[in-house]
């Protein structure tokens, strides 16, 4: 029996003594964890946070706060962030929200359920880069769509492939990339929707209209409220799709960012990057935290076992 | 059949697959009376009660509720309150508002004033006034259900349906909320199908009671007829306790530990047979030279149940009054004999 | 998705051959970011299976004080997203690709937090399933010490949460560009841009054939009833 197993087992009696000190070394097993997010994820936040509150001597200073804040170019991008998340997260939250309810209402175990399961999870993870190329094949100049628009109907837009790379081009591929992640997000609830509050509902003497009016609209709201949340906080962040696709380095804020920070035409601007990143962080732990409200709200109703 | 029948299940059938949850089901249930489906798990039980509610549709057969035919109608226009096992209050409404909502929906539109006092004396009758307006998470499981029967009774129904609506709670709700269910039952006079697994549940509040098998109707009848006078094998085994005991079968009785008594209807006729004899029916007296030695003894507070082993190494189990079996424990030499009562016997083997 | 299976034809135009695809053996950069990053997935598996699972059952088990702030930590990546997370760390990275290695498997120290929310999602669920208090003190009192009872007892039990969260990991480790390319480490998205810019078609095989691949993995892996979802999200 070694001294290992009496971690965290006695009780403190006294606030001196060997006993006391045996039950804190439980504490001392969290050490290696605390080490590698000390390092990979505390410090980077810290330095951000910090770094955006001085300037690029290290002084303290919120000049480039009130520089980048007045900046018309950085607020062009950080327009064109939000504008670009909010309008992917309502489209993809309404497609992906239907695409799941077509997903449940099928088979549980059956092909078509997993499948889609599955791909969504991959799409949602794994697809920056490559979903943009598949667009790219699809509808970027000599795609597939766009050579056959070219020879049916060359005066639409599908002929011209200058669409896909502006706004109009970046919202479609990030609503594409959203959709699979409200599928993989608002399935579970939809899947809790329990079936006997239906049919409650009918032997209540309810018609459809009237269970989906009180019943089933009321209870899936706050849910697909909060995953559009997780949509727009997951839009504004992307870097990937933009980058792939678009070679202006100030649409988007995060192309922004990167470019303050990696800029091979002149110095590079830390704290530029700092300060955008400050910015973004705000807004997402605004998102994030209308996000929290929402899910306590959910799991109180959910809170039967 | 009463006079007052008011609803009919007639020759119900519904496959599913290659199971036939039921086949040939019929069943009267007369007005204001409590009938209870009583069986295993796949019996079928549970999908009458479905069907009859208008959740389940019927291969075959006709459900006639008040004379009328309902078998086709949609199940919100029944006019029936269903009562779930588990899970079906709306969890975003408080129990107010739950047992108003039956009362808000245009089938059974009823003004702001009338309905709040409508909810009120309903959950006054189950008990919750104090828990009105408190969500479903903060109430226990025994309070659900109570709120979930206040709901289906808000809407005056027809009929009321209880889908095992006591599994789910603990034993000692269970047994406190079925005798009150039962008396709100009587005292608004609801015609009343319950359906159940659990066998104490069903004799102790039902008018009569049916056992369900396979998809068909065993027995249905007053609880202590079919506990004294079941019409299969199963029904003896699946209600109460049962000490197999075989011996021969001749003339419409059968020997066993040393008595002769008769046999019931349905029984075996000759050879040998399998008694399903009651615990109670096996009278024990101590004596130094009994046929007989008790292994064990339990004691139960108002009864206590023996094991016995006979000499001729047949093992029962009979129960007495305590006040009866005082002195008699582990070890003691007793004398077994059996009460005149018809027994049940089953085919051997 | 349905426009994936257009693609092919996208290059088979050119030509209408599968050269595209017979190339990409022998692209020497793209071969070996894949052997990169596949290393540098196994690193992360190896950091969730021995630093991330055995210290949530650490914490779940022995320091309940603890809990709320932990899962606060393993949900900070989503608060923070990569591309802030870049700037703040590109300070370590420098100094670690000047002293120790310029290899791009220095990321797993980096991935591993990136997935943090997701594992943490997946083992938080598993774990609440199941009574582990009582598993670790049945254990005890048979003889078990310690790190039996986390690795052999209490592992294996919450297996499925650890699988589905593991996948994720994996996931995002090969899919992950943010970090790496602003970084410059040349991981397997970040070449599958780079030829993108110059050989379109290549890319687009590189990346139908991987996202093929991943399906063909997942759907092997039979879906469990209630918490076999990949993606344990909190919303429910």
């Amino acid at each position: 029996m070694t001294q290992l197993q009496y971690k965290g087992t006695g009780s403190a009696t006294g606030r001196t003594g060997s006993r006391y000190w045996r039950s804190k070394s439980a504490y001392l097993g969290v050490i290696p964890f605390l080490i590698v997010s000390g390092l990979f994820l505390l410090y980077p936040t810290w330095n951000v946070a910090s770094g955006a509150f001085q300037d690029n001597y290290g002084k303290f200073s919120t000049s480039v706060l009130k520089e980048v804040f007045n900046s018309p170019v950085a607020r062009h991008a950080f327009g064109n962030s939000l504008e670009i998340s909010i309008k992917t997260a309502i489209a993809g939250a309404i497609m992906g929200g239907l695409f799941a309810w077509a997903i449940v209402n099928g088979k549980r175990d059956g092909i078509f359920y997993r499948f889609s399961v599955a791909l969504s999870s991959v799409l949602a993870q794994f697809g920056g880069v490559m979903l943009t190329f598949a667009f790219l094949a699809t509808f970027g100049f000599n795609g597939l769509v766009a050579n056959i628009a070219l020879k049916v109907a060359p005066n639409t837009f599908l002929a011209d492939s200058s669409w896909l790379y502006g706004m109009l081009g970046l919202s479609v591929l990030y609503t594409f990339f959203q959709i699979p992640l409200m599928v993989l997000v608002f399935l579970p609830t939809l899947e809790n929707l329990k079936p006997q509050w239906r049919e409650a509902s009918d032997a209540l003497g309810g018609k459809a209209w009237e269970y989906w009016l009180r019943i089933g609209i009321p209870i899936l709201t706050p849910s697909f409220a909060g995953a559009a949340l997780l949509l727009f906080v997951n839009s504004f962040s992307a870097y990937a799709t933009a980058q792939t696709l678009i070679n202006l380095s100030d649409f988007l804020t995060p192309l922004e960012i990167a470019t303050a920070l990696t800029s091979e035409t002149g110095g590079s601007n830390p704290a530029e990057a700092k300060s955008l990143s400050f910015y973004m962080v705000v807004v997402v732990i605004i998102a994030m935290t209308f996000y929290a409200l929402l899910r306590r709200r959910v799991s109180r109703w959910e809170q039967r076992r | 059949m009463s006079s007052s029948t008011y609803v009919q299940l007639v020759d119900l059938a519904k496959h599913f697959g290659k199971v036939r949850a039921l086949d040939g089901l019929s069943l009267d249930i007369a007005q204001g009376e409590l009938v209870a489906l009583l069986g295993p798990s796949g019996c079928g039980k549970t999908t009458a009660l479905r069907a009859l509610a208008g959740l389940q549709e019927l291969d075959r057969g006709q459900l006639i509720v008040d004379g009328k035919d309902v078998t086709f109608q949609n199940a919100n226009k029944r006019g029936m309150g269903m009562v779930f096992q588990a899970y079906s209050l709306f969890p975003h409404m408080t129990a107010r508002e739950n047992v108003e909502y039956g009362l808000k929906l245009k089938a059974h539109k009823t003004a702001g004033d009338k309905r709040k006092a409508r909810s009120a004396e309903l959950l006054e009758l189950v008990g919750l006034s104090t828990h009105a307006n408190h969500y479903p998470h903060q109430l226990s499981g025994g309070q659900q259900q109570r709120v979930a029967l206040a709901r289906a009774l808000a809407i005056s129904p027809k009929v009321l349906l209880l889908d095992e609506p006591l599994s789910a709670l603990d034993a000692k709700v269970r047994t406190q909320l079925r005798e009150e269910i039962r008396r709100i039952q009587i005292e608004l006079g609801t015609t009343t199908l319950f359906v159940t697994h659990d066998q104490e549940e069903a004799l102790s509040i039902a008018d009569r009671v049916g056992v369900m098998r396979n998809g068909q109707l065993e027995q249905i009848a007053a609880p202590s007829e079919l506990y004294d006078r079941p019409k299969t094998s199963f029904v003896a085994e699946f209600v109460g306790l049962t000490n197999p005991i075989s011996g021969k079968v001749s003339g419409g009785s059968i020997e066993i530990l040393g008595s002769v008594v008769k046999t019931l209807p349905g029984s075996v006729t000759s050879g040998t047979g399998i008694a399903l004899v009651r615990p109670e029916s096996i009278d024990v007296v101590a004596s130094k030279s009994g046929n007989a030695k008790v292994a064990a003894a339990s004691f139960l507070g108002a009864s206590c149940r023996l094991n016995i082993t006979m000499n001729d190494g047949t093992r029962i189990t009979a129960q007495l009054p305590s006040l009866d079996a005082a002195g008699i424990g582990a070890g003691a030499s007793v004398a077994v004999s059996l009460l005149d009562m018809p027994v049940f016997v089953k085919a051997a083997g | 998705m349905f426009d994936f299976s257009t693609k092919p034809f996208g290059f088979q135009d050119k030509g209408r051959t599968f050269r595209a695809w017979q190339i990409i053996p022998s692209q020497p950069d793209l071969m070996i970011s894949i052997g990169k990053s596949l290393i540098t997935a196994g690193i992360v598996m190896s950091l969730i299976l021995f630093l991330i699972v055995p210290t949530a059952i650490w914490v779940h088990l022995k320091l309940p004080l603890l809990r709320r702030p932990f899962e606060l930590l393993c949900l900070l990546p989503l608060a923070i997203p990569a591309i802030v997370i870049v700037v703040g760390i590109a300070p370590l990275y420098r100094w670690i690709s000047i002293h120790l290695t310029e290899s791009p498997i220095t990321l797993s120290g980096v991935y591993s937090m990136l997935i943090l929310p997701y594992t943490y999602r997946s083992l938080s669920a598993a774990l609440d399933a199941v009574d582990i208090h009582t598993l670790a003190e049945a254990a005890r009192t048979l003889g078990a010490n310690t790190s039996r009872v986390i690795f052999g007892i209490i592992m294996p039990t919450i297996k499925t949460g650890i699988v589905n969260g593991s996948f994720i990991a994996i996931a995002l480790v090969m899919g992950e560009f943010t970090i790496s390319n602003i970084l410059n480490y040349k991981t397997f998205q970040v070449v599958i841009a780079q030829i993108g810019r110059t050989n379109g078609n290549v890319a687009v095989a590189v990346s139908l054939a991987s996202i093929l691949f991943v399906l063909v993995l997942l759907l092997a892996i039979p879906t469990k009833k209630r918490q076999g979802k990949v993606l344990d999200v909190d919303l429910v």
